[in-house]
């Protein structure tokens, strides 16, 4: 029998990828089956979709009859490069995690090429100095990953952007202006299905005793989590006890070992055990783009009492429902808090209720699906803006004459080199090929087509 | 029921050592129904940009697909060397026999049509075979024996050549009689595998096994190492198997959509180590 529901297709990663937005694209497909009739498309063909989802190959994911309805999850990590490659062939919404997307391009193979078009369509003035090490070097700074969003393509090709904060709408339209991002859509982070676990019960599973206070940190451990200060923090609080829930790159393991308990990678049930049985759940972020934080939504939803930087999506969280640290303070800031904390259960208990007030006012699971049902529905009609056309240039077969024409430009353009098909045929005959003979050596040719009116060339310039 | 399982046993018997482009893509028409296929998109343009992606991911004997990449097509290729060459779904090469679906228009004078109506009695379906006046005499004859060997009991086979430059052939079946099973060779077959048909290793394969009605019975036989939990998966989406006699893992085709059906092979984990891909059968 037919199914009632219309189709929607969500591509991204799903569990078991170690990927906390495979948890959310999961959590998110089990309460959207309610409305739709959901397909997964995931790389990994025998991931484990929410009952009554069938994953789909995203090679074939075109096949789908859709009516439009596409949701693409999109992260700034490796395991999202089939998502934006879907993207590209198959528009709809986007639901951005992180407005970054360096890290993703770079670790996924995009030409170096794609990257700083990218760079210079985020930042075209900071592009041409600080896009210098990869355009001349090949390499890229850590500096590049805060300076450019790299978001810009997916703005184009999208019928409707999610993002999870004001924060990074904000960013986005400020970067890319306002028009570009018209279309961005502010939905905040959601709650795992479910109750998260009691404490007490969670305490007892992984042993906490009755007076211990435990410090949790979770997920894996990026530079921007600031564990160093997390660290720095407790070498002054000997008395509390920290676990950090969560994988952490080798550099900082030894780092860590002396003071807190690395669990590695969890399954859920074990890394809601953790955060439930927490006295506090430190979440910081330093710099931040304007990621979302899958943990802060399952300590909110706990009840446990979380501690955020005072900064970009965090800044936006209701003053009592999290304590938020000054960016400026630090380790000593995060020090002073604990220690607070610690001396008074009463406070404790306070801001666990009102985070979890806010999350369940705020993130609920079918609070949100209802929302981006919204979304999905109004973008369903929304073409993608048409990808720029590249400059036209109507030039004569003129290798000098070219590179005079191509002087100073960079990124793609279009070459209509007006010439007799005799002529041509003469210079392809040339011992370095027809390419060499028409094209400044830094022009790299990507497409050829014969037209009446003369030969067209494709080609990307550097810079 | 489609006529072309039966065209393909009749082109097949009538013409040994055929080799045939089928420029059909993106339905494959003949793929799945004749081991030696090589096949071919004769308008890439008007692909759409997700079906171009898909179909430029294979590889034939290491070949992209006909249609896709200018350089590739104008290189030699010996497949295409063979005594008896046979076009489908385009114009026509040199030297090629033509054959199309329904009735091409007016012919050049040296060139002559066999009309052939096969299928099930109730529903036959028309193709043209286009070749040289001269040869027709001899490979109508050749289509007519043919066409008498396939034919079982009840079935209705024979033709005539009416002039110089037209014959006409039928072979039709009752209902329910079966029909020829197609064995496509898995080595040949357009695939996203580093090695044709070798699967040790691979976490997941992909094979473009052409078009296929909805409910057609596919079976696969492997080879080299046990398969263990091997995932099948039909125009991306998971398939309920069964395991059959003789080493025999089935599935059917859930919808036939007109593209061309791809299979899938997934394993958790890789495939195990040394297993091939021996034999595939569609139909029957």
């Amino acid at each position: 029998m037919e199914s009632p529901r219309p189709p929607l297709l969500m591509a991204g990663p799903l569990p078991p990828a170690r990927n906390g937005i495979a948890d959310y694209a999961a959590a998110l497909l089990g309460a959207l089956s309610a409305e739709y009739d959901c397909f997964a498309a995931c790389e990994d063909w025998l991931a484990e979709a929410p009952p009554g989802v069938r994953v789909v190959d995203p090679a074939l994911a075109h096949r789908l009859p859709l009516g439009g309805r596409v949701l693409h999850q999109l992260g700034n990590n490796p395991d999202h490069g089939f998502v934006l490659r879907l993207l590209r062939r198959l528009p709809g919404v986007v639901v951005l995690h992180d407005p970054g997307l360096l890290h993703l391009h770079e670790s996924t193979g995009e030409a170096r090429e794609t990257i700083l078009a990218g760079m210079r369509h985020a930042a075209p003035r900071l592009a041409a100095t600080y896009a210098r090490h990869l355009r001349e070097e090949g390499f890229s700074t850590r500096a590049n990953h805060l300076l450019f969003d790299l978001a810009g393509e997916v703005l184009v090709r999208s019928t409707a952007v999610v993002v999870h904060s004001r924060f990074a709408a904000r960013r986005l339209a400020l970067t890319h202006g306002a028009a570009a991002a018209a279309h961005v859509a502010v939905i905040p982070h959601l709650l795992p299905p479910g109750p998260l676990p009691d404490r007490a019960a969670a305490r007892a599973r992984l042993g906490i005793g009755e007076g211990e206070f435990l410090v949790v940190t979770a997920g894996f451990a990026a530079a921007a989590k600031r564990l160093d200060w997390v660290l720095a923090a407790l070498e002054g609080l000997p008395g509390m006890r920290w676990i950090h829930a969560g994988g952490v790159p080798p550099a900082l393991a030894p780092r860590l070992a002396g003071r807190a308990q690395v669990t590695g990678h969890l399954e859920e049930a074990a890394l809601a055990d953790h955060i439930a049985a927490a006295d506090a759940l430190v979440n910081l972020r330093f710099p931040s783009l304007g990621e979302s934080s899958g943990i802060l939504a399952r300590g909110l939803a706990a009840g446990t009492p979380c501690l955020v930087s005072d900064t970009a999506a965090y800044a936006e969280l209701p003053r009592e429902a999290v304590l938020h640290l000054p960016l400026a303070g630090g380790a000593v800031a995060l020090a002073e808090a604990l220690a607070a904390l610690r001396a008074a259960p009463e406070r404790r208990a306070a801001l666990g209720a009102a985070g979890r007030r806010h999350a369940e006012a705020e993130m609920a699971l079918s609070v949100i699906a209802a929302r981006y049902a919204e979304v999905i529905e109004a973008a369903r009609d929304r073409p993608p803006a048409p990808p720029p056309e590249p400059v036209l240039l109507r030039l004569r077969p003129d290798r000098a004459g070219i590179a005079v024409a191509l002087s100073g430009r960079a990124g793609p353009c279009r070459l209509l080199i007006e010439a007799e098909p005799a002529s041509l045929v003469t210079l392809s005959l040339a011992p370095e090929g027809l390419p060499a003979a028409l094209l400044p050596p830094e022009a790299l040719l990507r497409a050829v087509s014969w037209r009446p009116d003369g030969l067209l060339l494709d080609i990307s310039l550097p810079g | 029921m489609s006529a072309l399982p039966l065209l393909a046993a009749l082109l097949a018997e009538a013409l040994p050592g055929l080799t045939l482009r089928d420029w059909s893509l993106p339905a494959g028409d003949l793929l799945p129904w004749l081991p030696s296929v090589r096949a071919g998109i004769a308008d890439p343009a008007a692909l759409e940009p997700g079906e171009r992606a898909l179909l430029a991911g294979f590889r034939q004997r290491g070949e992209p697909l006909l249609g896709l990449d200018p350089i590739a097509d104008a290189a030699a290729d010996p497949a295409w060397e063979a005594a008896e060459r046979l076009v489908w779904g385009a114009e026509g090469e040199p030297g090629a026999l033509v054959l199309l679906r329904g009735r091409a228009g007016p012919l050049p004078e040296e060139i002559a049509r066999i009309k052939l109506i096969l299928g099930v009695r109730t529903a036959p379906e028309s193709f043209e075979l286009l070749l040289p006046a001269a040869r027709l005499p001899a490979l109508f004859e050749r289509l007519r024996a043919s066409a008498h060997s396939l034919a079982g009991p009840g079935w209705e086979a024979g033709g005539r050549a009416l002039t110089p430059r037209l014959a006409s052939l039928g072979l039709l079946a009752p209902i329910g009689a079966p029909l020829p099973v197609g064995r496509p060779d898995p080595v040949g077959l357009p695939q996203d595998l580093p090695e044709p048909a070798v699967l040790g290793g691979q976490a997941r394969a992909r094979l473009l096994l052409g078009a296929l009605p909805a409910g057609t019975r596919l079976r696969l036989r492997f080879a080299g190492a046990e398969p263990g939990p091997v995932a099948l998966l039909l125009d991306g989406l998971r398939q309920p198997t069964t395991a059959e006699a003789g080493g025999w893992l089935a599935a059917r085709t859930a919808s036939g959509s007109g593209q061309a059906a791809v299979l899938g092979l997934a394993w958790p984990g890789n495939a195990p180590a040394g297993l091939r891909l021996a034999s595939i059968e569609v139909g029957g």
